[in-house]
């Protein structure tokens, strides 16, 4: 994993999305292994992704189109 | 044989550019079945070609270093009237109408086209075990994963197939099959090189680039290819340089950075060994080592991670439902991808903008980062985790962990060859630099080459020539 997941984390999270409904709701009609294919991943990628976004400032806007530094010189 | 000595042979009438292109069609036809690194062989395209080449240098037309070279382009670069299929089932009869705008400029410099190079199905995976047109195999050990997405490339490369093949990096795909694969392998500044053409995985993170069997050779590469492109809207308008280093270049008092942190953690003992052996040879080369913190890798990996699954399910969009079409591991992840909220993208990318931010101040500090390629040899065919550091890992997360956040910055990265683990199989070092700074990283590069950095050629049988 990118990061190791460790104990406790979700309580700073708070409520995590349940990824399995989120598929069903989706109309993803699979078998349990396929299913644990698509949720694990998307919930330990949420643990380290959620604390991320709460550091958001409003001012910060996204970055739809990479331009970099140096651009147009 | 490099591309500069080539060059040289052909211009001493060494030998022929047909010469050239029919050792590389014989190797082909000698090792493909086994490595399966080309989906298609255009042989007969190649040696018109490379007959025009041979007319066009008697006649004192000279086009530079890529004329009558022979060079092949993962199966995602689009070739008019030649099949792409982008290792899917998708595009399986797919022919374009057009030449990707890196395709035009290597024919423009006289480049010998081989073929289209097997790849992880839509460029969405590291192995390269393609389910549709075979797992391609590494050179090095057969029981062991070539890397991916270019992972063709990487092999055709490593083989002496050809010269130089284009690959994709949007998660690390050019830079972790040359690591396994024991080759040189640029990723670009993004929007230095023209992705016109060139099937998309994840818009924002995708960059195109050469693996090659020098550091040299892939500035040579870069010179061919990189400028700015009008049918790219994120092609960048900043001109070109001569990418190419002096024959003693020097690197005295480049301020290299070595990460405290997260880089040199849970590596092989073998990648840890050889890339601070590396970094002590750089140092002796008079370049300045300097420990430097860096912001959270972690996090910039969940960002580009978060960015790719919406972008990559975006495209797949318009493909077919029928989910037979697709591998296991493509199929979750676009699924995956087909889950991520509208709000965590945004926020992805406004994470990513912040980041950028933070890590354009370590730029004031070093000069460039010299870390890891990949955290492991390659793993074994079918491995799908890896004990790395007395913890089992995801043979993906893994394998992209040290490369993926670099695609979410846009810097340019170089991976090259520093060694061979104890089993034999190459270990790759990754040189990071600002953005636009190619030419140094390629002058690092190619100091550290001369001064002995590098491993021996593959030990497949043969030669081009």
């Amino acid at each position: 994993m990118d990061r190791a997941p460790q104990a406790g984390r979700s309580a700073i999270v708070g409520v995590m999305k349940n990824w399995t409904s989120i598929a069903q709701a989706h109309g993803l009609t699979l078998s349990a292994r396929e299913l644990d294919r698509i949720v694990q991943p998307l919930a330990a990628l949420e643990e380290t992704f959620r604390p991320l976004v709460k550091q958001l400032t409003p001012d910060l806007e996204p970055d739809l189109e990479l331009h970099l530094a140096g651009e147009g010189e | 044989m490099t591309i500069r000595e080539a060059a040289e042979g052909l211009r001493a009438h060494r030998f022929s550019a047909v010469e050239l292109a029919t050792a590389a069609i014989s190797r082909i036809d000698r090792h493909n079945s086994n490595l399966r690194a080309f989906i298609t062989v255009t042989a007969g395209q190649a040696l018109d070609q490379a007959r025009q080449a041979d007319r066009e240098f008697a006649m004192g037309n000279d086009r530079g270093p890529f004329h009558g070279i022979p060079v092949a382009l993962k199966d995602l670069f689009a070739t008019k009237g030649v099949r792409t299929t982008a290792g899917s089932k998708v595009y399986e009869n797919f022919v374009p109408e057009i030449n990707a705008t890196v395709v035009e400029k290597l024919l423009a410099a006289g480049a010998v086209l081989l073929g289209k190079l097997n790849m992880h199905e839509l460029a969405y995976g590291i192995t390269s075990a393609n389910p549709h047109f075979g797992a391609v195999r590494n050179p090095w050990n057969p029981r062991h994963s070539p890397g991916g997405s270019s992972g063709g490339s990487g092999v055709a490369v490593a083989t002496n197939i050809v010269f130089m093949a284009m690959g994709s990096d949007t998660g690390g795909s050019i830079r972790i099959p040359a690591s396994f694969c024991g080759t040189v392998g640029l990723k670009p500044t993004y929007g230095r090189v023209s992705r016109f053409g060139v099937l998309p995985l994840g818009f924002s993170l995708d960059h195109v680039g050469p693996l090659t069997r020098s550091v040299r050779d892939a500035a040579l590469a870069l010179n061919a290819i990189a400028g700015h492109d009008p049918l790219d809207p994120t092609s960048s308008r900043r001109p070109v340089v001569d990418y190419v280093p002096d024959e003693d270049c020097s690197i005295r008092g480049v301020r290299i950075g070595f990460p405290d942190s997260f880089f040199f953690e849970h590596l092989h003992e073998d990648v840890e060994s050889a890339v601070r052996g590396a970094i002590a040879r750089a140092e002796s080369l008079g370049a300045v080592v300097k420990p430097v913190r860096l912001p959270d890798i972690p996090a910039l990996n969940a960002v580009a991670r978060i960015v790719l699954l919406a972008e990559a399910s975006a495209v797949a969009e318009t493909y077919p439902d029928d989910r037979s079409l697709y591998g296991a591991d493509v199929r979750a992840l676009l699924d995956q991808g087909r889950l991520v909220p509208a709000t965590d993208y945004i926020n992805a990318q406004r994470l990513r903008r912040k980041m950028r931010r933070e890590f354009d101040q370590v730029w004031q500090q070093v000069d460039c980062l010299i870390t890891p390629a990949t955290p492991s040899p390659a793993p074994r065919v079918g491995d799908t985790t890896i004990r790395l550091g007395g913890r089992d890992e995801d043979v993906r997360l893994a394998s992209t962990r040290l490369v993926r956040g670099v695609n979410a910055l846009g810097y340019p990265a170089l991976s090259l060859p520093c060694g061979l683990s104890a089993s034999g199989l190459p270990l790759g070092m990754q040189i990071i630099g600002p953005a636009f700074e190619e030419a140094l990283l390629l002058r690092i590069g190619a100091a550290l080459e001369d001064g002995g950095v590098g491993i021996p050629p593959c030990p497949i049988e043969g030669s081009v020539l």
